[in-house]
């Protein structure tokens, strides 16, 4: 009964935060659930022409999706071919200090806020462009570069961590029976902690397809269609609701922004959902 | 041999992924130095921005980041610890259930869906009450705690959980109630777990761009209260237009950014001392 007064306090502020969480996201999903058709993605082009890319779609926002799958997808192969093998190196071959470096510098790495990312490789394209290379733009592949080493962090951590919980007995298995180091790790260590290193993946991309603050200094415009190239200029679905948030002119163009934002929204809640359901899976298996 | 040539190769790509870090600190660093000169520091930590007076401080954004961080951080703490606290404290399976799927779910929201809908429901809510207010300090420190409430509760929740599981028999066995163990045991041996939770949400708070600058109004004036527009260093680095990096302006960019790296990284620092404690 002391504690009643404080239970009390607890429970009507959590109501409060809950409160706003829903209050937003069901604003979104009311406003999105209305206005979402195939109208609004392809607009008055054929949706056979426009997925087969033989003919452009101007108004609706189906650039900007395929713009977000390709920025997270290319962006994904970059962070894997450095974080699979940094977390590789740090769980198996790193000793003593050069480790507890290493992971520092990985933990500031996750602190880098995204606009600083971005700053930086906009630095980096206006730096090479004057010098060396004449169509080195802010692009699709800057994005990406930039994208892929704010992700970079959640897969190295990531890789590591489940290389190190796989347990003593089957990390020793292969070694014992005259496998050596490299073998053991694409034989048995790698197959064995397949379905963690799927989950940081989704958890990666989740990470990756919400970023606004990094893409927008490095190539996202407000209306470029597909991207022809990777050198080309893009449109993404964060950028594209930060546009239209700033400077639409009538409730159409505002109504295609709900339309994105619940897309947005959409992609992200099914990423994590696959990477919860992943987790579920290894719980299970160590349980 | 090919083992050997394996395991370099990792160390190069680990290398170079690691050093990126150092690279982007270095970088800055050096792009500001010859900022760090007695008459241009005054310059630069002045609260005058005016492009065309060739007058480039930075302190008004300083100041409006540590605003809106610091009353993001308190709401948020005050949010987060209430939820961890119900649903360690709950009988309820459902009430338990429901919100830790919610702050679950939370930490997969974009940001810019937070930001995107609080401008067509929190904004027009305040400027019902003070019509001169419309996007201000105060709507971007409401929705940036928002973002924040999962990176803490989720560490708060955590070590409740591993106390409890510790020692919650034992206590019990002497003689305390659920209540009591919580309100005497838990809490106060879980100070430095909380600290940490409040350090990581704060380096996230400083280094969030999206809510800022969609939901302060970006005034370069300084803001006298919390109805006031701001503008934070994430969103002056976010509307830059000049794309001559030799000009003054860029510099005074650079520097912002640096302040903003050199600042999560000196967050990062403490947790890690906390921690080796």
């Amino acid at each position: 009964m002391k504690y009643s007064f404080y239970k009390i306090l607890f429970f009507s502020l959590s109501t409060i935060a809950m409160f706003l969480v829903y209050s937003l996201l069901g604003f979104i999903v009311l406003k999105g659930f209305g206005v979402i058709s195939l109208e609004l993605i392809f607009s008055d082009t054929d949706v056979v022409d426009a997925i087969l890319l033989k003919q452009r779609v101007f108004d609706g926002i189906f650039p900007a999706i395929i713009g977000t799958l390709m920025l997270i997808t290319l962006s994904l192969c970059f962070a894997l071919i450095f974080g699979l093998s940094s977390g590789i190196y740090l769980s198996i071959y790193a000793k003593g200090r050069v480790k507890s470096f290493l992971n520092t510098c990985f933990e500031l790495l996750a602190a880098v806020p995204s606009i600083v990312v971005g700053l930086f490789f906009l630095l980096l394209s206006i730096y090479l462009h004057k010098q060396y290379l004449d169509n080195f733009l802010p692009s699709l592949l800057l994005s990406s570069l930039a994208l892929s080493l704010l992700i970079l962090p959640y897969i190295v951590k990531n890789t590591q961590l489940s290389l190190d919980e796989i347990p003593k007995n089957v990390k020793l298995l292969g070694l014992t029976l005259g496998l050596n180091t490299m073998q053991n790790l694409f034989y048995i260590l790698l197959p064995y902690c397949s379905k963690e290193l799927l989950s940081g993946i989704f958890l990666a991309l989740g990470r990756a397809c919400e970023d606004t603050a990094a893409i927008m200094l490095t190539g996202a415009v407000a209306s470029a269609g597909i991207a022809s190239s990777v050198f080309s200029k893009y449109e993404a679905l964060p950028f594209y609701i930060y546009y239209v948030s700033s400077e639409y002119s009538d409730q159409n163009e505002l109504n295609s922004a709900f339309g994105a934002a619940l897309i947005l929204l959409l992609i992200a809640i099914s990423l994590f959902a696959v990477t919860h359901l992943l987790h579920k899976k290894i719980r299970k298996k160590y349980a | 041999m090919i083992n050997r040539i394996f395991s370099k190769s990792l160390l190069l790509f680990t290398l170079l992924s690691s050093g990126l870090v150092l690279t982007i600190f270095v970088l800055l660093a050096y792009l500001c130095i010859d900022l760090f000169t007695l008459s241009d520091m005054g310059n630069f930590f002045s609260f005058d921005w005016d492009v065309e007076k060739e007058k480039f401080g930075i302190a008004t954004m300083l100041f409006t980041t540590l605003v809106v961080s610091f009353l993001a951080l308190s709401l948020a703490f005050v949010f987060s610890f209430s939820i961890s606290c119900v649903v360690f404290l709950t009988k309820s399976k459902v009430v338990s259930y429901f919100l830790e799927k919610t702050i679950l779910l939370m930490s997969a929201i974009p940001t810019i869906i937070y930001a995107f809908a609080a401008l067509f429901t929190i904004v027009p809510f305040i400027s019902e009450y003070k019509p001169s207010s419309t996007l201000s300090i105060l709507v971007a420190s409401v929705v940036l705690s928002l973002l924040l409430i999962p990176t803490m509760s989720l560490i708060f929740l955590n070590i409740f959980k591993i106390l409890a599981k510790k020692y919650q028999t034992v206590c019990m066995n002497l003689g305390l109630s659920k209540d009591e163990f919580f309100f005497k045991f838990v809490i106060k041996n879980s100070y430095k777990h909380l600290t940490q939770g409040v350090m990581l949400a704060l380096s996230r708070a400083i280094g969030d761009t999206m809510i800022a600058l969609m939901l302060a109004g970006n005034a370069i004036s300084f803001p006298t209260s919390v109805f006031d527009s701001g503008r934070t260093l994430t969103s002056h680095i976010a509307l830059i237009f000049a794309h001559d990096y030799d000009s003054m302006a860029f510099k005074a960019i650079f520097l912002c950014a640096f302040l903003l790296l050199s600042s999560n990284f000196l967050l990062i620092f403490i947790l890690k001392s906390i921690k080796v404690k």
